[in-house]
């Protein structure tokens, strides 16, 4: 009799859990590491260097070979053109799995021009120019409407960015909000060779 | 010898005569010659004060025990005219049971607030019942509502659905589960995803003001949905239905891509598979009855994108904007919700009593990469308790409790976060006599609580709240055989707005098939706490207020009806003229160029509508019905928002039954028009009214219903057949993406 309830029950529960939950499935391990990077003012930039492995302080961008990526919200600048003396650059490899990027491009690096960054989020909105890149700014566009909340499109493109002193990284900006759901808290997910070799 | 013979033997047959025996009835359909299962009959003697009842099972036959020389019987069912009839019992009778084709025996509590079948209620009644329910095999409110009545629009506003009607949006209807106030709302409506079709024995619509009797936001209409109740010994019913995806929104290689689980599970929320499944099971053993239902459902997300241009006419400018093709898209989100619900009650003599208790989870997946999404919950716990004085006279005490929650999901953590919460308490006393020939009446006392916690109030978690005290007179009152008035007064304190007095009066005089009717009725609206207390930034970049200051909305309710019943023609129409004119209505204005809003009173709407409604069986298997709505509102520059509503709104339905042996078929085909309309705007970057056009179209539905040995059943169908999407998305359009097929098996029992 138990024998039978027990088994009527589990019987029950999987169908339940059939109809109800979502199928789990087994992560597995892909290399890079993780960084959350809070981006969300609108009066400045953060700056990220992979020869630090974290975000430092600049005080004039445009003399630093200090940083390697920086980020403004959504908006991105790496380390060349306008934006810097290093010899940055940023490649487009498209919407692939992150681990099959193996090796990063010889050469087509983009570099940096000007872009349009909202400065102030008031009414109305301020826009000014600054120096950025146009490519990786375009990982996540984001569309707004007077009738409904903005929505945020991710490309999901996977990015290999050239530092400022030549040397490769991977990145794929995963989210543009951190746990609470805050805006403008980037998470990168990144693969640095600091070898100055083209293999990831 | 012979003597003794004949004594023993006369002995015997007296004994066997003498002797209680069983009677044996089966009732079948005077149509169709086959048995109706879920006959509630009731029998008394003749010769002695026995008396019992019994329900038919499923071959329609019922045994009623211990019974004996001449017996009453009343037999009654769901869909059938009663049956009353007196007979001397032998071994089998069988009767026969008349199809209620205009629901006219079915009982109704809505027009004043005591059961009433629709044929004597003395108030404009629309019956939706649970034939027409599953004739178009409703699943949701919203099926029901758009279909049936022909003055409503179903839509979607941000977060869930909302109705329009009759000119007026969905806080000017009033919408009840069993006679009771649903807590919680988004942008005036309140969640109509609470509660699925399989769980609904019966929708009543009563069109016009009806805050006498029901209080706040009875404006427009009160839509009062009553839930299923046990009708035999036991029932046990199961559903599930499948329709096709609207749209696939992600792909397996594109959830490989990432390695977080929580990104997984919300790219494949987008894609949940359509499902509606409903299991129910209830009992009924002498005076106890309960019942239970659990359901599941589930709707993929999906994205509609414009096919026109967008023009605005700007009239005050005199200017015409042509904005082109919009790229955004409009979002319609995939949820996931659960609902379940008891009722347990019983029914003496004297007295009956009921307690219900639901709960309600709601998930909604948007698609929004911002790790979290929407919860709403509900929970419900209520009860009644009647007293039978004897003579007719009741005392009814009631109450009810009703929670609406919403939460943020975070989707990185799985923990909810609470945003909002609101809390509905209503207790009722009501007496109603009816022991005089002409006069019923009704004496109600009420008071209602409510509280609302929300983090759009000027510090986090505020909370406010209000209280209303009422005490409700009705009389229904017999002039002669053929009219009878109806009048109510509604009064009481509120604590936002003070002294408020409702009264309304119907005179229905009915000759013949005819029935005319003449109503007054004043309605209001007391502010939401939101209009009161509001104090919210939306970003940084403008900022809602409230004003505890603001006063109800009122309004004045005049209608024209007449009704046209002829039960041998099998036909029934009802022509309705109606002006409603609402008082302090209360809007908004922006200031402090644009970075302000304020809820404010005074704005004046009046709306005129006409309706036409028809049922008409043809033949036996073939129902013809629809209804037709007209709305107009006079222009009025000083209001904000034109009518949302389309003023040519028109229902159809074709309803085809076959019942041959153990197979029945009802095929259905229903069809919803909406007119051509013209919305009006603000353009809060410029603060003008622009006004935008939106096309005429039709929704068309199929239905073929299959029933197999009275269990089992499977339908097949098609929603929107002709595939119409909208050329320009938003508010005022059904977001369809175009025809859709589904299939659903069920077993009842």
């Amino acid at each position: 009799m138990i024998k039978k309830t027990t088994l009527f029950t589990a019987f029950a529960l999987a169908a339940v859990t059939f109809l109800i939950s979502c199928e789990k499935d087994e992560t597995s391990p892909k290399s890079g590491k993780v960084i959350e990077i809070n981006a969300s003012a609108y009066n400045a930039w953060t700056y990220f260097s992979f020869d630090e492995d974290t975000v430092v302080n600049i005080t004039n961008y445009t003399t630093s070979t200090d940083w390697d990526i920086a980020f403004h919200r959504s908006d991105v600048r790496v380390n060349c053109g306008q934006a810097g003396p290093g010899q940055g650059g940023s490649y487009n490899m498209g919407k692939i799995n992150f681990n099959s990027v193996t090796e990063a491009p010889a050469d087509r690096y983009s570099l940096n021009t000007t872009i349009n960054i909202l400065e102030s989020y008031t009414m109305p909105p301020v826009y000014v120019t600054a120096p950025g890149d146009t490519l990786v700014s375009k990982w996540m566009t984001i569309t707004t409407s007077n009738t409904a909340p903005p929505t945020y499109n991710y490309s999901d493109n996977i990015y290999v960015i050239r530092t400022a002193k030549g040397k490769y990284a991977k990145i794929w900006l995963t989210n543009y909000f951190n746990k609470q759901s805050q805006s403008g808290h980037i998470t990168m997910k990144y693969v640095y060779q600091a070898s100055g070799s083209r293999q990831f | 010898m012979n003597y003794l013979k004949l004594i023993i033997l006369t002995s015997i047959c007296i004994a066997f005569s003498l002797k209680l025996h069983s009677q044996t009835i089966e009732v079948k359909d005077s149509y169709t010659k086959q048995g109706v299962p879920n006959v509630n009959i009731q029998w008394k003697s003749a010769i002695n004060k026995s008396k019992g009842g019994a329900t038919t099972n499923s071959k329609g036959i019922a045994t009623l025990a211990s019974t004996e020389g001449i017996i009453t019987i009343t037999a009654s069912c769901i869909g059938y005219k009663t049956y009353t009839d007196t007979i001397s019992t032998s071994n089998l009778v069988t009767i026969y049971l008349e199809e209620d084709i205009l629901n006219l025996e079915q009982v109704t509590v809505t027009g004043t607030r005591t059961p009433r079948s629709l044929k004597e209620t003395p108030v404009l009644t629309q019956l939706v019942s649970r034939k027409d329910i599953s004739g178009i095999k409703a699943t949701t409110v919203n099926d029901i509502l758009e279909m049936e009545i022909p003055s409503v629009e179903m839509n979607l506003h941000g977060y869930g659905a909302a109705l329009s009607s009759q000119g007026l949006e969905g806080k000017y209807t009033l919408v009840l589960i069993d006679g009771e106030r649903m807590a919680g709302e988004n942008d005036g409506n309140v969640d109509f995803s609470r509660i699925n079709a399989a769980n609904i024995e019966q929708v009543e619509i009563v069109k016009g003001a009806s805050s006498a009797l029901y209080g706040s936001n009875a404006i427009g209409s009160v839509i009062n949905i009553i839930t299923k109740k046990p009708s035999k010994k036991f029932e046990v019913s199961a559903s599930f239905r499948y329709a096709e995806p609207n749209q696939k929104n992600t792909s397996d290689a594109e959830i490989e891509l990432h390695d977080e689980q929580y990104m997984r599970k919300f790219l494949r929320n987008w894609d949940r598979q359509n499902i509606n499944s409903d299991i129910s099971v209830g009992f009924k053993m002498n005076s106890v009855y309960s019942q239970t239902y659990f359901g599941y459902k589930c709707r993929d997300a999906y994205k509609l994108f414009n096919t026109k241009e967008t023009v605005k006419y700007y009239p005050e400018l005199d200017s015409t904007a042509n904005e082109g093709i919009s790229t955004t898209s409009t979002n319609i989100f995939g949820f996931a919700d659960y609902a379940f619900s008891n009722k347990t009650g019983f029914n003496t003599k004297n007295w009956s009593g009921e307690l219900r208790g639901n709960f309600y989870n709601h998930e909604e997946f948007d698609f929004e990469r911002d790790n979290k999404h929407n919860i709403y919950t509900n929970y419900t716990a209520g009860g009644f308790l009647e007293r039978n004085l004897g003579q007719r006279n009741t005392v009814k005490i009631s109450f009810n409790h009703d929670v609406y929650n919403k939460y943020l999901f975070n989707e990185i953590d799985e923990v909810k976060e609470k945003s909002y919460g609101n809390i509905f308490n209503h207790f009722r006393a009501t007496y109603s006599n009816e022991q005089y020939t002409n006069h019923k009446l009704l004496f109600g006392a009420e008071i209602f609580n409510e509280i609302l916690k929300s983090d759009r109030f000027s510090s986090a978690q505020e909370t406010h709240s209000v209280n209303d005290a009422v005490i409700i007179i009705q009389d229904e009152y017999s002039v002669n055989s053929k009219t009878t008035i109806v009048g109510g007064l509604r009064s009481g304190y509120h604590s936002a707005h003070s002294l408020h007095l409702s009264p309304s009066l119907t005179i229905k005089v009915s000759n013949g098939d005819f029935n005319y009717r003449v109503s007054y009725a004043r309605g209001f609206r007391s502010p939401t706490l939101k209009e009161l207390y509001m104090n919210w930034q939306h970003l940084t970049l403008f900022t809602i207020y409230g004003d505890k200051n603001l006063k109800a909305e009122t309004s004045n309710y005049f209608a024209l009806s007449t009704e046209y019943v002829n039960i041998s023609k099998r036909l029934s129409i009802t022509g309705s003229l109606s002006y409603n004119s609402i008082k302090n209505k209360i809007g908004g204005i922006w200031t402090a160029n644009q970075t302000e809003y304020h809820y404010k009173n005074g704005y004046e709407y009046s709306v005129f509508n006409a309706e036409l409604l028809a049922r008409w069986k043809i033949l036996k298997s073939l129902q013809v019905k629809g209804g037709y709505a007209y709305t107009h509102i006079p222009e009025d520059e000083s209001i904000t928002l034109l009518s949302t509503t389309s003023p040519h709104n028109l229902t159809a339905q074709l309803d085809y039954n076959l019942t041959k042996g153990w197979y029945e078929l009802n095929a259905n085909i229903a069809l919803k028009f909406i007119g051509k309309k013209k919305v009006r705007e603000l353009d809060i970057d410029n603060n003008n009214f622009y006004i935008m056009e939106y096309p005429n179209y039709s929704l068309v539905n199929i239905n073929i219903n299959q029933r197999f040995k009275r269990n089992y059943s499977l339908s097949i169908g098609v929603k929107n057949l002709f595939s119409y999407v909208a050329p320009i998305h938003s508010f005022y359009t059904t977001p369809t993406v175009g025809q859709r097929f589904f299939i659903a098996i069920g077993y009842d029992f």
